[in-house]
């Protein structure tokens, strides 16, 4: 990376701004115009969309998809033309960012929906309700331990008075920019080109956790953003004269501040980056100053942060990174059958839909267009940037991506694979742009210009549809109904009634359920809602037999209210807060015992909705 | 601050913010003020601040006004949970509006020391009517789109349920039960509620006609036996179109103590 090349140097190629008629601005607004309608109509469309689906009146997908190619398509093509200027490319990333952002809120409907977003959002109303951090979170204990999000969050909702899904809806949708602006910038700094930052930043957004999983309520779609935040000012720091890098150094010291109480993976994310960034910059020998300083002061505050504050959170990682350890191997040598792609499966084993085999095969091709677009780009680096740091570690980000992809086949593992894909990502969409352009000018003569752009332009798509299809369930898609209106009043899903109910009755109790009602309950209830297999709170609610076990287990944790569920879908959260829809997910029931085994004890049976059912385990003869 | 007019402004625009927010009882008005205040100002001035006279370029100031704002958000929360009254409206006000007011003098300080450097000035895009045109049918499709999002719509094919629930009456009415039917379905429903104390009928049954999203609740005076075991309450629902067919059924033991 040169020394103090001066901003300029940043935006190199594609920075040109050529007059086009009377536009004098470096941005050409008869193109802009026209991808903003083309983005608007779009969105308009996923709308929808999801709209027809939550009025139970068509599941159809095509719409949605066409959304989607309307937002990015012209992005991707403009971006890879030569003659949109440096500022041009950035408000295309922003707008692709924030389009593909507005498809997930199209998605909601006023209520967090998605499985830790009512965890977080408990969170927030818990700050709210009681002034501090730190309230314990039944769902998923550690997340109060790193109330960064959460404590943004809740100066949005005092200071604005809103709820907490209006409140982190725009944090996160901020937080989104943040992350399009520092890809490019990062991206422009290290390549020296307009061009291929945006092309790299419009290619991170072919990830798998992009849309929808990055996109939700949740501590690491803020932590993520800070992270290529803190990276995006490194390396603008190496690219100052002396005398400046010290007043990065306090940017990075105030976003590393933000990010450790923010996310626990993304603060050893960091760690790792500079970690690898100083080893790097050791065997390169490189004359700037080594980055190993930044590498301890990220290890210090996040062992620190672990250590006084979230000392739970070993205990939280620990046996997710084991079994995924452990179920890696065992379906290696196959001890343990690998997991079947692109079908989701519920919590308990509920069918959750099955990818259609075009999709599927959009996926694979995704995957495949990377590889090409890699090794392409792997001969650029070795080319242009095999003495900087930054790109030589974006090589081993995009090695390790295609690594983590083989986790997807370990069923204990595919989660830890789709996580870690989303920071290896970085690495690999650099180096896919620098292979892409590099294909670009290989084209075949007989090709022009425009039909190449057309063509890469569709490949990205491809890259961004594989994605979408390969990070969230074929079924998650499309909004479900939760509430509706009927005869001009709000009828409500079972789940939400329940919820709904347990406010205005159960409140400051312990409640103890299936995983879905339980996570209803937490946000928008706000009640202490209990579930999962820690304590093993899933069989209780699922066997159809009272085992000699299960009374004991829920008087030893003060589960005073138990929540019964006939419906198979209550386990999944992703899929059992809707309005049973008959042809429509799984609507399967399980034994009747499931509801009625309480009642045999006896205790009270204060609540029957018919699927549902609440007992009050106090409540005997 | 004199002779820097964007911090000057910053800092009005902070207090202004803080004090509409705080007492404004419109929440839109609130939202609206409160989004300056805590995701634009800290950022901007506190980025001012470290880089003095030498500012970044637009780019790297939007990045940085941002991602710092956020920042402040996350590190404030920390710092108020700490301090005396904890996580509030006014103590969020408060610190927001300090942050700004020392980031910005602390900016104009080292500006005054280094000298600014001038940035080119902020112009309104000239476009041509058709690309305006199209810009405003690309936002307001887009807003279109997030409204239509928000519309709760009828789904027809959604299955409708209703729930009854029981719990005491709550003070000191120990021997008053309330009886709660509401009504998810999609159509009107008729329905009859029977409550029996151990097993035997408590009064007549009542009739109830609910339309979709409403619910009734009844206050049941329970007229327990003698003896001294809690007494089993249990209220049991039929609809009319199916009246010997059990539809719903709920139940409380009252305790003895608790009884008359």
């Amino acid at each position: 990376m040169p020394e103090n090349p001066g901003k300029s140097a940043a935006l190199g190629e594609g920075a040109a701004t050529k007059p086009q008629g009377r536009v004098s601005s470096p941005v050409d607004w008869a193109w802009l115009g026209r991808i903003v309608c083309a983005a608007g109509v779009g969105l308009l469309l996923c709308s929808i969309a999801n709209a027809l689906s939550r009025g139970t009146e068509s599941t159809s997908t095509v719409l949605y998809w066409l959304g989607i190619l309307l937002i990015a398509f012209p992005i991707f093509y403009r971006l890879t033309s030569r003659e949109a200027s440096a500022p041009e490319r950035l408000l295309l990333v922003c707008l692709l960012g924030l389009g593909l952002y507005g498809v997930k809120v199209a998605r909601d409907s006023l209520l967090f929906t998605f499985p830790d977003e009512f965890v977080h959002g408990y969170n927030a109303d818990q700050i709210v309700n009681h002034h501090h951090l730190f309230e314990p979170a039944p769902a998923i204990p550690i997340t109060p331990h790193y109330p960064g999000l959460e404590g943004a969050t809740s100066a949005l909702m005092m200071l604005g008075g809103v709820s907490s899904y209006t409140a982190g809806t725009i944090v996160v949708g901020v937080a989104r920019l943040v992350m399009m602006i520092g890809l490019f910038l990062l991206f422009g700094r290290i390549s020296g080109s307009a061009r291929t930052a945006g092309l790299a930043t419009a290619i991170y957004t072919g990830t798998a956790n992009f849309v929808y999983f990055d996109a939700q309520f949740s501590y690491e779609s803020l932590a993520l953003p800070l992270l290529v935040a803190i990276l995006a000012a490194f390396a603008e720091r190496e690219s100052e004269a002396r005398a400046q890098r010290a007043l990065w150094v306090v940017v990075i010291a105030i976003l590393m501040a933000a990010l450790i109480p923010t996310h626990h993976l993304s603060s050893y994310a960091l760690v790792l980056v500079f970690a690898a960034l100083a080893l790097i910059y050791w065997v390169l020998g490189v004359r700037r100053p080594n980055p190993w300083p930044f590498a301890l002061a990220a290890l210090i505050l996040s062992v620190g942060w672990l250590l006084i504050v979230a000392n739970s959170t070993i205990d939280y990682l620990r046996p997710v990174l084991e079994e995924a350890f452990r179920g890696t191997f065992e379906t290696a040598s196959g001890d343990r059958e690998a997991r079947t792609l692109f079908h989701a499966t519920g919590a308990a084993g509920t069918s959750g839909g099955v990818t259609p085999i075009p999709a599927r095969g959009i996926a694979l091709l995704a995957v495949l267009l990377l590889g090409v677009g890699f090794l392409f780009g792997l001969r650029e680096v070795w080319r242009r940037y095999r003495t900087e740091p930054f790109p030589l570690l974006f090589v081993i980000a995009g090695l390790g991506f295609f690594i983590t992809l083989t986790l997807r086949f370990a069923p204990a593992a595919w989660e830890t694979g789709n996580r870690a894909g989303e920071f290896l990502f970085i690495g690999l969409a650099f180096v896919v742009a620098l292979g892409v352009l590099e294909l670009l000018k290989r084209r075949p003569k007989r090709l022009g210009e425009r039909q190449g752009a057309v063509i890469l332009a569709g490949c990205l798509a491809v890259v961004l549809c594989g994605g979408v299809i390969s990070g969230w369930p074929w079924d998650g898609h499309l909004a479900r109904p939760i509430r509706a209106p009927a005869q001009g009043n709000e009828v409500v899903s079972e789940s939400l009634a329940l919820s709904r109910w347990a406010s205005r009755h159960l409140q400051g109790e312990r409640v103890a359920g299936p995983e879905a009602d339980v996570r209803v309950m937490l946000s928008p209830g706000d009640v202490k809602a209990y579930g999962g297999k820690n304590p093993d709170i899933v069989d209780i609610v699922q066997s159809p037999e009272l085992e000699d076990w299960q009374l004991p287990l829920l008087r030893i944790n003060d589960y005073r209210y138990v929540v019964a569920d006939r419906r198979l879908a209550s386990s999944d959260p992703l899929r059992g807060i809707y309005f049973s829809v008959p042809g429509q997910g799984d609507t399967t029931l399980s034994w009747p015992e499931v509801l009625h085994k309480f009642a045999e004890i006896p205790v009270g049976r204060l609540y029957n909705s018919g699927r549902i059912a609440v007992y009050d385990m106090e409540n005997k003869p | 601050m004199r002779g820097h007019r964007d911090l000057s402004v910053a800092v009005a625009a902070a207090v202004l913010c803080a004090v509409i927010a705080l007492v404004s009882p419109w929440e839109t008005v609130s939202l609206l003020v409160s989004l300056p205040l805590c995701l634009l100002l800290p950022g901007y001035t506190l980025t001012s601040a470290i880089f003095g006279g030498r500012g970044p370029d637009r780019p790297r100031l939007l990045l940085l006004t941002l991602a710092i704002s956020l920042s402040v958000l996350v590190v404030g929360s920390i710092v108020l949970n700490y301090m005396p009254g904890g996580i509030r409206d006014v103590s969020w006000a408060l610190l927001l509006v300090l942050v700004v007011l020392a980031a910005a003098r602390g900016a104009a300080l080292r500006r005054d020391k280094a000298g600014t450097r001038r940035r080119e000035r902020l112009r309104l895009p000239q476009m041509a009517k058709l690309d305006a045109a199209l810009l405003g049918v690309g936002v307001a499709a887009a807003l279109a789109g997030l409204v239509l999002a928000q519309i709760p719509l009828s789904a027809d094919k959604a299955e409708g349920f209703t729930s009854l629930w029981m719990l005491p009456a709550r003070g000191g009415e120990d021997d008053v039960m309330r009886i709660g039917v509401a009504s998810n379905q999609q159509d009107d429903e008729e329905y009859r509620l029977v409550v029996r104390v151990e097993g035997k009928d408590a009064g007549s049954p009542r009739k109830l006609t609910l339309v979709p999203g409403e619910e009734e609740v009844l206050r049941v005076p329970v007229d327990l036996p003698a003896g001294s075991e809690p007494v089993r309450v249990g209220a049991s629902l039929y609809r009319t179109e199916a009246p010997k067919k059990l539809f719903r059924r709920a139940s409380y033991f009252v305790p003895r103590d608790q009884a008359r």
